[in-house]
């Protein structure tokens, strides 16, 4: 808004300005990653070209219940025919737009309605596995998985990015909610 | 030293097959497979049909896993062979413990917050649960909330209000068949809508039965924005996928559920074109210019806005929609700008009674599992419709026309100070002996303060033969004198609307 400070929040701002990470000892960290570009991607008819299309103009499609990167785009599998492209902080997400202009595939901005948390520590599977059904166990939920579920009562998208890191995206209307319960999924671990 | 995993094992070899359960919801075993195998089904969509397996509520990606492997074995065929069935999600199977969980205070029942929540808490507002937590009504020190909500009401009516419009449901709908997709869910004309235009409009379900309305928007050719009820929009927006994934899957749509994308603001009330007026912007905002029902995207001091000319209120309304990190400052800003036009926000409650005043339904309060758009009176514009919607032929049967169905009207208290009892049933009789027969019900009730009385909205038998009727409600063993009206108390002509 132009004439007056233009303030630009994120989900959990400002309730949360104060504390904009949450640590609990040294076992685990919960930040939310700021302003990512986010394009929701959805094919309608699929077949053979439309596929090397997006391969020549995206670099390889990840495989279902995965996500690859390639030059700074982060390419995760939705559901079948439907994907979502994220770009770091910054990004230009008109620049992806304008890159798939001519396939007949369409494209939605959700930046806005998206809050992603990147969630850090042994204990972070433990958590979330309270409230959600997929099996998180390391040697199940590998890195480079990325799969929608239901965590806490949400449609969550999961991703295991490193070993010990983890990144959720949720709606962002259930940023402060989401934050809440894992606060307490962690004061659960302290209590132990 | 690194875990291997094992072999899959699908089935115990050489114990009975009729006691080895494959799918555990529709009880369908090995033997059952070993049938489907002898029967000679080949294909797996097939041998599901036969057994019924994967049929249930996991939608096969549990149960037909198991199923396809037994059925490559007893086939001997690899798995990739044999192939999948067409799965739904969810994609990965959900425990049961993921929907029940913990009980943790607070953090229990998810709940979503609007951008600008802090500053709703700010300002008083009296925060209740929807699902979103949102304002009922702002009440200033000492003041009631029924003082509060009759000051709202009449400050938009007399000057100019503005409400936190962030939930309202927004399904972008996309394609080249987009309009087609439209014009058999709406009851009403979805495809001589013009871009840059909106309509009003109804869905139904399969039985002619209202499930949800509202506005929505040609924003080009083959791109539409649906509006819908901001606590139905979850189902709604499940509804039109179910129909395009299952029933018109060569239709070449997309959907897109954008509701949280937006933060939006409505700004309502006789002036509140001077209060757009006041904002730095490319949009034209003269009546001529854009109308009632009209749809501009644009600069609103400098952040791209999508403004809406439609009204629950009955008001001259704008609902401008930025993206949702600017909620909290496109709210901030339309309250500085609106100081100098004595602004007032209002919130749900205060909301309820300028839509009933104006005889706006609202779908579930106003409607019940029975309403038809022939009872909400919209029988004549959907004569005019020659396409197939869904509903339609449900609306043709004798049932859905006859006469004395439950007629969406207006009801009206003889005696201006006396409460209507929402809930309460018409009948014909002052004096109540019961059982009597019950003429339907008052849907909606308040207290008007732009027209000083009670008034309300009901279903009623015959209710449209009956305008100007007196009428008795009755409710916890007492009545009230009411009369039958139109459902329009305010504003018939529609001018303030229109200015």
């Amino acid at each position: 808004m132009r004439n007056v400070e233009k303030e630009i929040l994120t989900p959990i701002q400002p309730r949360l300005r104060a504390r904009p990470v949450l640590e609990v000892r040294a076992e685990g960290r919960l930040v939310e990653r700021k302003f990512l570009g986010i394009l929701r991607l959805q094919v309608i008819e699929w077949d053979n070209v439309i596929q090397a299309q997006l391969c020549e103009h995206l670099g390889t499609l990840p495989e279902a219940s995965a996500f690859v990167e390639h030059h700074g785009l982060r390419i995760h599998w939705i559901s079948p025919k439907e994907y979502l492209v994220i770009l770091e902080e910054g990004g230009d997400e008109q620049c992806v737009i304008d890159l798939l202009a001519d396939l007949p595939v369409l494209i939605s901005v959700i930046s806005d309605s998206r809050i992603t948390f990147s969630l850090k520590g042994e204990v972070v599977p433990k958590i979330l596995a309270q409230r959600c059904g997929l099996d998180l166990h390391p040697s199940v939920f590998v890195v480079g998985c990325s799969t929608v579920t239901r965590v806490a009562g949400l449609s969550v998208m999961v991703v295991r990015v490193d070993s010990l890191v983890y990144e959720v995206s949720m709606d962002r209307s259930y940023g402060q909610y989401f934050w809440e319960w894992f606060e307490q999924g962690f004061s659960c671990f302290e209590m132990s | 030293m690194r875990q291997q995993p094992g072999d899959a094992y699908w089935y115990t070899r050489g114990a009975p097959t009729d006691k080895q359960w494959l799918d555990f919801q529709y009880d369908v075993k090995v033997s059952d497979i070993e049938l489907a195998n002898r029967e000679n089904f080949v294909s797996i969509e097939h041998v599901k049909r036969f057994t019924t397996n994967g049929m249930s509520v996991d939608q096969g990606k549990t149960s037909n896993v198991n199923a396809l492997a037994v059925m490559a074995e007893l086939s001997g065929r690899r798995i990739p062979e044999v192939g999948t069935t067409k799965f739904r999600p969810p994609y990965h199977p959900v425990t049961l413990g993921t929907i029940a969980g913990q009980r943790r205070g607070e953090a229990y029942l998810p709940r979503q917050i609007l951008p600008a929540h802090d500053w709703h808490i700010d300002q008083g507002g009296v925060m209740q649960d929807y699902g979103w937590m949102r304002p009922d009504c702002y009440p200033q020190v000492g003041e009631s909330e029924q003082a509060a909500i009759d000051r709202e009401v009449m400050a938009v009516r007399n000057g100019v209000g503005m409400f936190d419009a962030t939930p309202l449901g927004k399904i972008e709908v996309k394609g080249a068949d987009a309009a087609i997709f439209l014009q058999r869910i709406y009851a009403n004309n979805a495809r001589s809508l013009k871009p840059g235009f909106a309509r009003y409009g109804l869905m139904c379900n399969e039985n002619g039965v209202v499930i949800d309305d509202g506005v929505f928007v040609r924003l080009t050719e083959d791109h539409f924005l649906c509006h819908c009820t901001s606590g139905n929009t979850a189902r709604v927006y499940q509804w039109l996928e179910e129909w395009l994934q299952c029933e018109w899957p060569s239709l070449r749509v997309a959907l897109s559920n954008q509701t949280s994308q937006w933060a939006s603001a409505t700004v309502s009330g006789p002036r509140a074109r001077e209060l757009m007026r006041l904002f730095e912007s490319d949009i034209d905002f003269s009546c001529k210019a854009f109308s009632h029902m009209q749809f501009r995207s644009g600069q609103i001091d400098g952040v791209a806005a999508r403004v809406l000319r439609a009204s629950f209120t009955g008001e001259l309304t704008y609902e401008i929609s930025v993206p949702a990190r600017y909620g909290l400052s496109l709210w901030k800003r339309i309250d500085a700008l609106g100081q100098a036009l004595n602004i007032v926000p209002y919130g749900v409650e205060s909301l309820m009674v300028l839509r009933t005043e104006k005889g706006y339904l609202h779908i579930g309060v106003d409607t019940d599992g029975t309403t038809t758009p022939l009872d909400l009176g919209w029988g004549a514009p959907l004569s005019k419709k020659t396409d197939d919607f869904i509903g339609a032929r449900s609306l043709l049967r004798s049932h859905d026309q006859r006469n004395d169905r439950l007629h969406f009207v207006g009801l009206q208290a003889i005696d201006s100070g006396q409460s209507l009892p929402l809930g309460g049933h018409i009948v014909s009789q002052v004096n109540v002996e019961l059982p009597m027969e019950s003429q339907g019900y008052c849907t909606s009730a308040c207290y008007s303060p732009t027209l000083k009385r009670w008034i309300g909205l009901g279903l009623v038998s015959c209710g449209r033969e009956r305008m100007n009727e007196s009428v008795s409600i009755f409710a916890n063993g007492k009545t009230v004198a009411a009369k039958v009206v139109s459902p329009t108390h305010l504003d018939v002509k529609g001018e303030r609307l229109n200015a």
